[in-house]
């Protein structure tokens, strides 16, 4: 069991681990123009320049 | 020359501790405090002796069974880097209440008071700069603290054994008073004469056990002045907290500021031509290296609603984005007057598009109050490159959640603490 | 440093301060120094035994005057007693070092001007705790009020109480740690004015060894 002033440190190390991830994914999703839930979108890499359907 | 006995030895004198019979069972009693101690307390058969004159007298005689106590007296321990000796100890109870009080002896130090109620332990001291204590505004104010009142109490001597500085009684009662600032407790005992205020400090019972090497009972309720974690957890993170929120803002400020949200129109749609086939409008031209764009669709639809399917084709990679976006519009009249419902627009999002030149592919369907197509022209633009939102609320979100359930259990934490008092702060009191 | 002999018992004894009186430590006459020699003007007890870690010969300092214990009374009074040492200051100046539940308060002499503010030893008999009272410039808050007399002594004093004299005592508490006591005694008004000390911030040397303790924190 940890101490408490370890436990406290291991709990501001994960908080602070948690901050930089949310911000490194604000950066690169803004950055790519990014964003979850647009939408409903499909992609799909048909090289012919004009798009038929049926 | 007169016989006399030689002077008492100067220099390396030392004292010993005394060992004195109780002349009331004849057992032997070590005094631990000598000279700072008025009463001792025999363990043997709880008689009270007076000891503040050489001439050991009786106060009251009793023949009890010994109680056990958690912390023996002799015990000796350090706390906070000092050392001290149990050399009394007593049990005060109020209202079916029942707390144990130790005194502590060091010689170069003087007295403390270790504290144990329901499993929690404190380390109290006597206030010596008592003019040091006065009203606050959310009750009394000492050393930079803002103290709360919490209890008001007539605890009496239930039991009493060892050492004392003052003669305590079984059956002493005291009107006490309490003030918390957690971890800290400004206790004031009202006497006939004066008033004794002592400070005590919240301790972790692990401290207590590391330095008697005991192993305390568990800890019940929440104590008066009992630190909450979650507290203290908030005041190291909030640095962290705030910081994140910060860089959020300025990261989101910079995405704003260079974000080009440029409108492009893509052209005016028929949707009676398109039912069945697409039409192509195009090329438009994306020029941020990857962006996030909106597809809008505007139409001044009445009672009709609409349905469109988009592809966004790169003409050099030949890259295919597709997306829906639907909306509807009607409107009529009631006995309540005239209502409308729906929209005459609807957008998409477009995220991560890559540079380049765009061919926009539309095809559709739709239905107005004749149920064919609808007949009026479908207006569509392209807004490139806008500012997404989404992620910096997705972000603050993610910074707030730890802070945020921390915030809950604080709630939790004090209102246990205040059920416990007559002078809840929370409690709107009606008269 | 004046040697004498104990006009009782014949004894050999010193004076090292300039403090009036002094206790002979074999036959325990209270002698006061007279320009013919010490005069012995009673008896009083012994000192009872105590864990106190301070004795005759111990130095300290406070407010970074250095100072020395050159005698103790015991003061008595009904629920209890306590020592109070006879402090000589470098400069030949006297104070009184109160060891009391554990406690030391430091107080100097003040002269009878201070008093002014300070009610009859009849209304200050009935004094009652929250009181304030003027001295020397500073209010203080009556603390408590007893009747205190002298179990024993040893030493060099600067002023001693009479044999068999009790005194209507009185402490009072001042700003912050500051302490006053106003003793009304049958030659008259005294007022000493102080504080608290911690054992710490006196730095004391040549300490009595107390069996089982370490001078720690």
């Amino acid at each position: 069991m940890l101490s408490s002033a370890a436990g406290m440190k291991l709990k501001m190390s994960l908080y602070l681990a948690s901050c930089a991830t949310a911000l490194l994914y604000l950066g690169l999703a803004n950055a790519h123009g990014y964003v979850p839930f647009a939408s409903p979108t499909s992609r799909s890499s048909d090289h012919t320049a004009n798009h038929f359907h049926k | 020359m007169a016989n006399v006995s030689p002077p008492p030895s100067s220099g390396a004198a030392v004292a010993k501790a005394k060992a004195i019979t109780c002349p009331a069972c004849g057992a032997s009693i070590t005094l631990r405090a000598l000279g700072a101690s008025v009463m001792v307390v025999c363990a043997s058969c709880r008689s009270q002796i007076d000891i503040s004159r050489p001439e050991i007298q009786i106060i009251k005689r009793f023949n009890a069974a010994a109680e056990s106590f958690e912390l023996p007296l002799g015990a000796r321990g350090p706390l906070r880097g000092q050392t001290f000796e149990v050399i009394g100890a007593m049990v005060r109870s109020d209202q079916g209440y029942r707390w144990t009080e130790y005194l502590l002896f060091n010689p170069f130090i003087g007295f403390r008071w270790l504290v144990e109620d329901q499993g929690h332990w404190s380390l109290g001291e006597t206030v010596k700069d008592v003019s040091a204590i006065t009203p606050g505004p959310v009750g009394l104010r000492y050393r930079d603290r803002e103290y709360r009142k919490f209890a008001v109490a007539n605890p009496v001597v239930e039991t009493v054994v060892g050492e004392f500085y003052w003669r305590v009684k079984v059956g002493n009662q005291a009107e006490t008073r309490d003030w918390v600032a957690p971890p800290w407790m400004l206790s004031q005992e009202k006497t006939r004469t004066e008033s004794i205020w002592t400070l005590l400090q919240y301790l972790d019972p692990a401290e207590v056990e590391a330095a008697f090497k005991i192993t305390a009972s568990e800890r019940d309720d929440v104590a008066p002045h009992q630190p909450c974690p979650a507290t203290q957890t908030l005041g190291s993170i909030k640095p962290f907290l705030l910081a994140a929120l910060g860089l959020a803002l300025v990261l989101q400020l910079a995405t704003v500021f260079m974000a080009h949200s440029r409108t492009i129109s893509i052209g005016s749609y028929e949707p009676a031509s398109g039912h069945g086939h697409e039409v192509v409008f195009g090329p438009v031209h994306l020029d941020a290296q990857h962006s996030l764009n909106e597809v809008t669709a505007a139409a001044p639809l009445n009672n009709g609603w609409v349905e469109l399917n988009y592809a966004l084709v790169n003409k050099a990679t030949g890259e295919s984005y597709e997306f829906g976006n639907e909306f509807e519009f009607y409107s009529g009249a009631d006995s309540d007057g005239t209502w409308t419902e729906g929209s005459t627009s609807g957008s998409a999002l477009v995220p991560a598009l890559p540079a380049g030149d765009y061919d926009v592919v539309v095809d559709s369907s739709s239905g107005d109050s004749n149920g064919g197509a609808i007949q009026q022209p479908i207006r569509l633009t392209l807004t490139h490159d806008i500012v997404p939102w989404r992620n910096f609320w997705i972000a603050c979100g993610a910074i707030l959640l730890y802070p945020l359930v921390l915030t809950y259990r604080r709630l939790v934490f004090e209102r246990r603490r205040w059920s416990g008092s007559a002078f809840d702060p929370h409690i709107i009191r009606t008269h | 440093m004046t040697a004498f002999r104990c006009p009782t018992c014949g004894a050999e004894g010193r004076f090292g301060s300039g403090a009036p009186y002094a206790v002979c430590r074999y036959c325990k006459s209270l002698l006061v120094k007279n320009d013919a020699g010490p005069e012995s003007i009673g008896k009083v007890a012994d000192v009872p035994d105590d864990f106190s870690p301070l004795q005759i010969g111990v130095t300290g300092k406070f407010d970074r005057r250095h100072y020395s214990l050159v005698g103790r009374l015991r003061k008595v009074w009904e629920e209890g007693s306590w020592n109070e040492w006879c402090v000589l200051f470098d400069d030949q100046s006297f104070g009184w070092l109160a060891e009391a539940q554990g406690d030391l308060v430091m107080t100097c002499k003040q002269p009878a001007e201070v008093l002014q503010g300070v009610p009859g030893a009849q209304a200050a008999a009935h004094a009652e705790p929250g009181t304030i009272w003027r001295i020397d410039g500073g209010d203080f808050a009556v603390s408590d009020v007893k009747q205190v007399s002298c179990q024993g002594a040893e030493g060099e004093l600067s002023e001693v109480f009479a044999i068999g004299e009790a005194a209507l005592s009185i402490d009072l508490r001042g700003n912050g740690l500051e302490f006053a006591t106003v003793e009304f005694r049958s030659g008259g008004v005294h007022a000493y004015v102080g504080r608290f000390v911690e054992f710490a911030e006196c730095q004391f040397t040549n300490l009595r060894h107390i069996d089982g303790w370490d001078v720690k924190g």
